[in-house]
């Protein structure tokens, strides 16, 4: 059905709950799909996975999701991939400071599956 | 497991004695085990001169006699413990069981592998005499004259080809004394 | 793939892990340690288990965190300050948030008294209460609502609705936060019939022109019948890096210009093809090398079924390399030298492997000491005692299984520490002790094994009622003269509770020996000492693992026995021994001054087979757990060497003096002998402690 090799989103989130959500909604849209649990861990895959999107939760120890956007926005590796980030429907200021520094666009939590893909096609061709 | 296991298709690790010829080729497929009347397969096999059978599908595998390690304050009937590819299985003497003499220890003798509820336990047997299938109408219960313990250690008799087979009842066969674990 | 099930049962293992991490924090938090990282790592951990709840719809779960949240928020913004009332608080809702976590895995319907009192606790807390409270409601799993309605294939009939003019002016930066327009264009163009003129005039020139800039704009035309807001919702990720006139279109000025395809292939977006990586960055040798940081390195979850396939195949490979090894030495090949190279180096390999197999199993035993915390905390609490938790040692690191099996005589234990050690405060005051009682427990390494104290500094065992408890009981005559320890062993007897009134905490007839044969279970012993006025402890030695040890392959009976290499203290040949017979046929070797018992391994074991003559036999030394030694005979000494533990209980049960069993080098199975129950098994068959000789 797919004439490409299917995009990879590498989805960044502390909560193993959220991540195994992620997976699984990602692995049936027909996604390839990384998993990192904060942002330090989403940097280290980062060249490896080349990722074609960026999914990642806000606050997570170590390296939040603003130092990820961050880090990745000014690094060489993949400096204008999409990043989505996740937040709550109360979280606006966050979202807009996410925003600033360059997240792409979000998704509201809890997500749902069709939610969740509807959105990344918005910023993803396939 | 062993459900669908053609009868050819069991390992015999020491050969001997090979099953016979007429083993009755067991119409027993596995489609067809929800009829109500289909015979159960039994495999025979002798002890101390008695011809005794257990379901087949018990059976895990038939393999040659390796000495077991004596169990320190186990019934008389359990002869060791023996390492069945890592795992330790308990080898009982089936003859000793229902009160006859031990089975002399002899090399040619035979440990018939059985899986009772959750545990692997071994039967040490002089011969494995054949697999015949026997429906449920042949059956008969032990008589009220057999010795207590075959009483305790028999689920029933089957007549078959002329013998008079022994069935049996491999839960009976775990020592009480270990059941908890 | 993973089931909904799966991931509910993941969404619990980790709500239970965020628990703990809550527990902790607020215990940082207790201690004073108020800093930034410490109030997030809280916070998170309610986030999370919120996060998840919602999205299992698990809405009294969510209600609650979400409350809950609200009010660590405050303390996170600076709003509320730490103080002690506003923790003891937080430490009261996170156990109400853990009981909620518990209801909701086991389906038990929760208890409306019950939320509402939690809920009210933490209303009377924050002022804003009751209106977080409501907010809840909004954590319903809601779909983005724009896009639901968004059907992307689909093209909207254009007879009805308007015409709207749009001009969309991405910022030079657009492509820098990930935007492509064209794919806005591409989900515009779906809402109806559109038009589009792209306008280059920004373009510069060649040598000032950065591909990862945008310079484009269009004006479109866009005929539809959906709304302004569901058009607006298009732009609504890009809004920060564009400009967006949207107008009604004032009758027909539509230009048509060279339109942009509405369907641009993604390679026309400016975004590089993917690097190859750096060669920069060996991950593995690096994190290999990293100790520093150990809590924070990446971990893997595996099945546990995996790791144990690991393990057993490791067992194997060591099995099948003994065999290889002594059906080597039964042929001796040409160059036995290079032989015995090699095989030297798959022994170490065969080790290796084993150790690191095991070592996927070793886990800290962190997590199960920290959940003693709330143990303390709810039996203090029921006792009306006041109770403290000291924890050493606990990134010590055990087998799972094990850890997994100790958590509920330990459970056990820190609630008796506090029902029958720790003493009310009044008596403590008048004992001149502080108040607050300490509970201790503490884990090391000690030679191979683990040993774990659990200790209190409450008022130690009353010996006297003890024994006259045992007499009442029948379980000892009352003529019986014991010793302090005797008297204190007798707390291990089935049925023994010194509890006069079954209070619900160590009710349900579980005493001391459901303790101890929990512990005897798992290859462990335990033993106890109490001071008078100064406390009790409970001294628990372990197997670090239940799969491997060191073993000494002796002859005894006729057959291989295997003694564990850490209860031997030294092995003496027969003839050279001083000997010294007892009236009753008991022997006694006297070793530099100190005179132990003889015992013969076959004889205990009751393995009567061609003894082998006396001369040759060879003492060996073994130490049970409560220090005292014992002299075993055996026939010979084989060989020292590590041996995989393999359970007996599974396929037959367990044998008083017989710990497990392993397979030898020659695929033969050998016992392995448990030196402690070897005792017991020929002093007393049914397995009672050494009291009982002294008893009778």
């Amino acid at each position: 059905m797919r004439d490409r090799c299917p995009a990879h989103v590498l989805a960044v989130d502390d909560s193993l709950t959220m991540r195994e959500l992620l997976r699984a909604a990602l692995h049936d849209a027909g996604y390839a799909v990384t998993l990192a649990s904060d942002g330090r861990e989403a940097l280290d895959r980062l060249a490896e996975a080349a990722p074609d999107l960026i999914v990642t939760d806000l606050n997570m120890p170590r390296l939040d999701g603003f130092g990820l956007i961050e880090a990745v926005r000014s690094g060489q590796q993949a400096a204008r991939i999409p990043i989505l980030v996740l937040t709550t429907e109360t979280g606006q200021d966050l979202k807009d400071r996410a925003r600033r520094i360059g997240a792409t666009g979000w998704i509201g939590k809890p997500f749902d599956d069709a939610a969740l893909v509807a959105t990344i096609r918005r910023v993803l061709p396939y | 497991m062993q459900t669908a296991l053609p009868t050819t298709a069991l390992p015999i690790a020491a050969a001997q004695p090979p099953l016979p010829e007429t083993t009755s080729p067991s119409e027993h497929t596995p489609g067809e085990t929800a009829r109500p009347a289909k015979p159960r397969e039994f495999i025979a096999f002798r002890a101390q001169g008695q011809d005794f059978c257990i379901d087949i599908l018990a059976v895990r595998e038939i393999r040659g006699w390796t000495r077991a390690a004596a169990l320190p304050h186990a019934p008389h009937y359990v002869e060791g413990v023996i390492n069945l590819r890592g795992a330790i299985v308990p080898i009982f003497d089936l003859a000793a069981k229902l009160g006859l003499p031990r089975i002399p220890e002899h090399d040619r003798n035979v440990i018939i592998v059985t899986v009772i509820g959750k545990r692997v336990v071994g039967l040490l047997v002089e011969t494995v005499t054949d697999i015949f299938s026997a429906s449920a109408d042949a059956m008969h219960p032990v008589p009220d004259l057999a010795r207590e313990e075959a009483h305790a250690a028999l689920s029933g008799m089957i007549v078959e080809s002329g013998r008079l087979i022994r069935i049996v009842d491999l839960e009976a066969l775990l020592p009480s004394t270990v059941e908890g674990g | 793939m993973a089931s909904s099930t799966d991931l509910r049962a993941i969404f619990f293992e980790e709500a239970e892990e965020l628990l703990t991490a809550l527990d902790e924090g607020l215990r940082a938090l207790a201690r004073g340690q108020t800093d930034g990282e410490v109030i997030n790592a809280v916070f998170r951990a309610v986030h999370s288990i919120k996060g998840g709840a919602a999205a299992f719809a698990l809405h009294d779960l969510v209600a609650y965190a979400h409350s809950f949240e609200s009010l660590l928020d405050e303390l996170r913004t600076g709003a509320r300050l730490p103080q002690p009332d506003c923790i003891a608080t937080l430490v009261e809702a996170a156990d109400h948030l853990a009981d909620l976590v518990t209801c909701e895995r086991s389906g038990t319907p929760l208890d409306p008294d019950q939320i509402r009192h939690a809920l009210d606790l933490l209303k009377a807390f924050g002022e804003a209460g009751p209106s977080q409270v409501r907010i809840e409601l909004a954590f319903d799993p809601v779909p983005l609502a724009p896009f639901e309605a968004l059907p992307l294939a689909d093209m909207p009939s254009a007879t009805s609705g308007r015409r709207l003019r749009i001009h969309f002016r991405p910022h030079a930066d657009a492509f820098r936060a990930g935007h492509d327009p064209t794919l806005i264009l591409r989900d515009l163009a779906a809402f109806g019939e559109m038009d589009s003129a792209l306008d280059l005039s920004a373009l510069p020139s060649p040598e000032a022109f950065d591909p990862t800039s945008s310079y484009l704009s269009w004006m479109i035309t866009l005929h539809t019948d959906r709304s302004e807001a569901d058009i607006r919702a298009i732009f609504d990720f890009i809004a920060f890096h564009a400009d967006l006139d949207l107008q009604p279109d004032p009758a027909e000025t539509s230009a048509p210009p060279p339109a942009i395809v509405p369907d641009l292939p993604r390679s026309a977006a400016p975004t590089p093809p993917p690097a190859a990586p750096p060669p920069s960055r060996p991950a593995a040798p690096e994190s290999a090398r990293d100790v520093t940081t150990a809590a924070q390195k990446p971990t893997l979850r595996v099945d546990v079924e995996r790791v144990d396939r690991l393990v057993n195949v490791a067992g194997e490979l060591v099995i099948h390399n003994a065999m290889l090894t002594d059906a080597i030495n039964r042929h001796p090949a040409a160059d036995p030298h290079e032989l015995a190279r090699s095989l030297d180096q798959l022994r170490q390999l065969s080790r290796m492997i084993q150790d690191s197999a095991m070592a996927i199993r070793a886990q800290p035993l962190k997590p199960l000491f920290d959940r003693m915390h709330r143990i303390l905390r709810e039996a203090a609490s029921i006792a009306g005692k006041k109770a403290r938790l000291e924890i050493v040692g606990e990134s010590t690191e055990v087998d799972r299984t094990i850890i997994e099996r100790l958590a509920d005589p330990l459970t056990h234990m820190v609630r008796n520490a506090v029902d029958h050690g720790i003493e009310s405060p009044d008596r403590r005051r008048a004992a001149g002790k502080p108040e607050t009682g300490t509970v201790r427990i503490e884990a090391q390494h000690r030679s191979g094994r683990i040993l774990i104290v659990i200790s209190d500094d409450g008022g130690g065992i009353d010996r006297a009622r003890v024994q006259q408890i045992a007499v009442d009981r029948g379980l000892i005559p009352p003529s019986a003269d014991l010793g302090p320890a005797d008297i204190d062993a007798l707390l291990f007897l089935p049925g023994f509770s010194t509890a006069t009134t079954v209070s619900s905490l160590s009710g349900r007839g579980v005493g001391m020996d459901v303790v101890r044969s929990a512990i005897l279970a798992l290859g462990g012993r335990i033993g106890i000492t109490s001071t008078p006025g100064e406390g009790t402890a409970l001294r628990i030695s372990l197997p670090l693992t239940l799969a491997v040890m060191d073993g000494m392959v002796v002859r005894a009976g006729g057959q291989p026995l295997v003694l564990p290499v850490s209860s031997i203290v030294e092995t003496l040949s027969f003839d050279g021994a001083a000997l010294h017979s007892l009236g009753d046929g008991g022997r006694l070797v006297e070793l530099r001054g100190q005179c132990l018992p003889i015992l013969s391994v076959a004889t205990a074991l009751g393995l009567t087979h061609c003894p082998a003559r006396p001369q040759d036999q060879v003492i060996i030394i073994v130490e049970r757990e409560d220090k005292s030694r014992l002299a075993l005979i055996v026939d010979e000494i084989d060989d020292q060497r590590q041996i995989v533990i393999k359970s007996l209980d599974e396929n037959y049960g367990h044998i008083p003096g017989i710990a497990a069993a392993t397979v030898l080098g020659d695929g033969s199975v050998a016992l392995i002998i448990d030196p402690a129950e070897l005792v017991q098994a020929r002093s007393s068959r049914a397995g009672l402690s050494s009291f009982s000789a002294a008893a009778e």
